[in-house]
């Protein structure tokens, strides 16, 4: 949202001289308590995202994975394909907001691409759109599987296919590069890519969160956030936990427009793996904040059953969409 | 080369003279030629609407737009006014109310092209802390509305009607009035002074008609663009313009008219000069007048908007402005009773007034009465019976009292486009005021008269600076 500046709409009343500053509050205004707004979870929207137009249910972002189509190499190597398909979308982004985006696999963020640190990875992208796209992955590949202009980028209608080996283990995100490099990330041509360590993690209760946000009326600032593309979706439907189970949350910021966001989570704390890329927590916290492109896993448990708050510490962010709830059974 | 056009000229007083008689059309081709470009202009017109051969030009996608024509605050609720002046149905998807997504009703979500809709937001909102209201389109598109300085809406209670009339008074009637008190002192002034003090009215009213226009033009870009109020503006000055010179003219034929017995005695100049100058006032105390109810307009819109606590600098501002005002209105009367060098006689020889010397019973019909055939002694008694205390107050309402109808209208109505309309009109009356003391100030032209019409939009700027 930009704002108006004052001066501005002084002058739209004008020459009768409105200018003079001062004057002090004549009458004392009573307290009033607004009781719509005070329930757990309790959001500014009004109204409900149709999930089923949009092809995608928040639930569905935050626990599945594409593990892609397994095969042996010779060498015994797991090897791992993938398809993306990138196309054009109107996705709702809150309740009555339609985004025109720029989707793989028809959502937003894209699938989550999971693998294991070592496994050959092949991922197609085919480009249905009149644009040219490319995917490009953080961590380690060759400079022509890189996904930048010059270097594996799709033209309308063609495809592509990227190989390189998974790693480092951690959690990575992959995101289109092509020129305008900003406009093609906050359409929406992003998603997370996770490489398990060899011995993989702790079991745990897993989710994925993408910490996103839409510039719905294409002026350079966002005027929803989100985390995982609808605005206030696990307010209006709660994840769902356990008391005293272990769980834990792949966070990554993909925020265009504000150089930085933050997950906050109420009433504990978490173990901060930064990147991902080690096994030991760099601290305990209940806050990260992350610049555009950083993610975290981050690993915490509810010890009594309750609904718990979690959201933006950009309270700017929280209002506007970025809030969700867990509630702990 | 004289021949020549001698003959022409001929030619074109008897067009039927020395070539071939043409026959006259017959009844049906006339009335089919008179009829035929109105056919041809409804063909033209459906053509270009449904021929798509506009769209083939314009091409791009319709643009939402809406307006927020009124915003009305009462305790932890804000309720706006808006209206789709695009070219395209809009639907309000979300509310924003200082950055942040606030749960709201709205009585049609759905706007049709110019259609009208109240947006209901609970919001506990604070005196005097600005308010930021965005309105989230199912597109994506944001209408934002700024409020500086919340304050309560003004319900329209009698006790509020009142104490708007109050402010009225104040700020307008009372101070013009107050200015009119120096008349007797201008009145002993010479003739170089008074030719002064009418530049100095001049100077008056031209700021004021730069200033309303400012204003007018300002407010008309809030309204926006399917309205278009600027056009609307344009509409109410220039058509105000016009009445008012109609009036004026109307008032002159019929005063030639029923003068026209007399003509000979207004040689000597002094009935009509006098007569004159009262016309004159009553003209500028008319556009102080309109002027006055876009004053009011303006402030009781600010006001109504939450800027009620600049209400006690707006009224000084306003009442200082006003004082000049009455000044403006008493110098055409202080400079009637003169000798006829005086810049008033110029009206009556003024080819743009009508015939010289007619004489008028004063204006408006039945203020003042009587021609005066006799200088001297005559001149001096009619001054009196022509200028009483009732032809004074009655002045001084006409320029003032209107701020009272501009108040109840910007403070308790929504503004939007017919406070534009208002402003355009009363800029178009004010810049018909001054074409008519300019036709007076422009015939005798001198340093004291410039550096007087300086002077006074100096005053004027800076007296508005205090409003």
């Amino acid at each position: 949202v930009r704002r108006l500046g004052r001066r501005g709409f002084l002058g739209a009343f004008g020459g009768a001289g409105l200018a003079v500053a001062g004057g002090a509050a004549a009458a004392a205004q009573p307290h009033h308590h607004d009781p719509g707004m005070s329930m757990p979870g309790m959001v500014g929207t009004v109204g409900e995202v149709d999930h089923e137009r949009n092809g995608f249910h928040p639930d569905e972002l935050l626990r599945s994975y594409d593990w892609g189509e397994v095969s042996r190499a010779a060498d015994g190597r797991t090897v791992r394909e993938y398809h993306l398909v990138a196309s054009e979308k109107e996705i709702e982004v809150a309740p009555g907001v339609r985004y025109p985006a720029w989707v793989y696999n028809g959502r937003v963020p894209g699938p989550t691409i999971r693998a294991v640190e070592g496994d050959l990875l092949r991922i197609t992208l085919e480009n249905r759109t009149d644009h040219l796209h490319s995917v490009h992955f953080h961590g380690y590949h060759p400079a022509e599987m890189d996904g930048i202009p010059g270097a594996r980028e799709a033209a309308p209608g063609a495809s592509v296919t990227y190989e390189f080996t998974a790693s480092p283990f951690g959690l990575h995100l992959y995101h289109c590069h092509s020129l305008p490099l900003r406009m093609h990330i906050a359409r929406g041509l992003y998603g997370a890519f996770i490489v398990d360590p060899p011995g993989g993690r702790p079991k745990a209760n897993e989710l994925v969160m993408v910490l996103n946000a839409f510039d719905t009326d294409f002026n350079a600032s966002n005027e929803v956030y989100a985390v995982n593309t609808v605005a206030f979706a696990y307010a209006a439907a709660p994840i769902q936990l356990r008391a005293g189970e272990l769980v834990r949350a792949y966070v990554v910021n993909v925020t265009e427009f504000d150089p930085v966001n933050s997950i906050h989570l109420h009433a504990t704390m978490f173990d901060l793996f930064r990147t991902g890329t080690s096994l030991t927590p760099h601290e305990l916290t209940d806050v990260v904040t992350m610049g555009q492109a950083e993610r975290h896993v981050i690993e915490f448990r509810y010890r009594l059953p309750g609904q718990y708050m979690f959201h933006a510490h950009q309270t700017e962010f929280t209002d506007l969409g970025w809030m969700g709830m867990f509630e702990v059974t | 080369m004289y021949q020549a056009r001698r003959r022409s000229a001929r030619t074109l007083d008897r067009p039927t003279g020395p070539g071939p008689v043409r026959p006259a059309p017959s009844r049906a081709l006339r009335v089919a030629l008179a009829l035929a470009p109105l056919v041809g202009l409804a063909v033209l017109v459906g053509v270009l609407l449904f021929g798509n051969l506009v769209h083939t030009v314009s091409g791009g996608v319709p643009v939402e737009s809406v307006a927020v024509e009124d915003v009305r605050l009462s305790p932890g609720t804000v309720e706006l006014r808006v209206r789709n002046d695009g070219q395209t149905p809009v639907t309000l998807s979300q509310v924003m109310v200082d950055d942040a997504f606030r749960p709201f009703h709205v009585s049609s979500p759905t706007l049709g092209r110019l259609a009208s809709s109240t947006v209901v937001v609970p919001y506990p909102w604070q005196e005097a802390i600005p308010l930021h209201v965005a309105l989230l389109t199912s597109t994506g598109t944001v209408v934002e509305h700024e409020i500086p300085s919340p304050s309560r809406t003004p319900s329209g209670a009698p006790a509020t009607f009142a104490m708007l009339a109050l402010i009225g008074l104040a700020m307008a009637a009372i101070p013009v009035a107050l200015g009119l008190l120096w008349l007797p002192m201008l009145r002993r002034a010479s003739a170089r002074v008074t030719g002064a003090m009418l530049a100095f009215t001049l100077g008056l009213l031209a700021f004021l008609l730069v200033d309303t226009t400012a204003e007018g033009l300002e407010l008309a870009a809030g309204v926006g663009a399917g309205l278009n109020g600027v056009g609307v503006f344009a509409l109410g000055a220039l058509g105000a313009l016009a009445i008012f010179a109609a009036v004026e003219s109307l008032g002159s034929v019929t005063r030639s008219s029923s003068a026209r017995p007399s003509a000979g005695r207004s040689s000597s100049g002094r009935p009509g000069v006098r007569v004159a100058g009262m016309r004159l006032a009553w003209l500028v105390a008319v556009g102080i007048g309109l002027h006055n109810l876009g004053e009011g307009l303006a402030v009781g819109t600010a006001m109504r908007i939450g800027e009620v606590a600049l209400g006690a600098a707006l009224v000084i501002g306003f009442a200082i402005h006003n004082l000049t005002e009455g000044v403006a209105i008493a110098a055409p009367l202080a400079s009637s009773p003169q000798p006829p060098t005086y810049p008033q006689l110029r009206l009556n020889q003024d080819p743009l007034s009508g015939p010289a010397g007619k004489l008028d019973p004063g204006w408006p019909p039945g203020e003042g009465g009587a021609c005066h055939p006799q200088g001297g002694p005559g001149a001096a008694g009619g001054r009196a019976a022509g200028v009483s205390v009732g032809a004074l107050l009655l002045l001084a309402a006409v320029a003032g009292l209107p701020a009272i109808p501009g108040l109840w209208l910007g403070g308790l109505t929504s503004g939007g486009v017919w406070a534009v309309l208002g402003l355009g009109i009363a800029a178009g009356a004010i810049a018909q005021v001054v074409l008519s003391v300019g036709r007076l100030v422009v015939h005798r032209p001198s340093p004291l008269a410039a550096a007087s019409f300086t002077a006074a939009v100096g005053v004027m700027y800076l007296t508005g600076l205090l409003a």
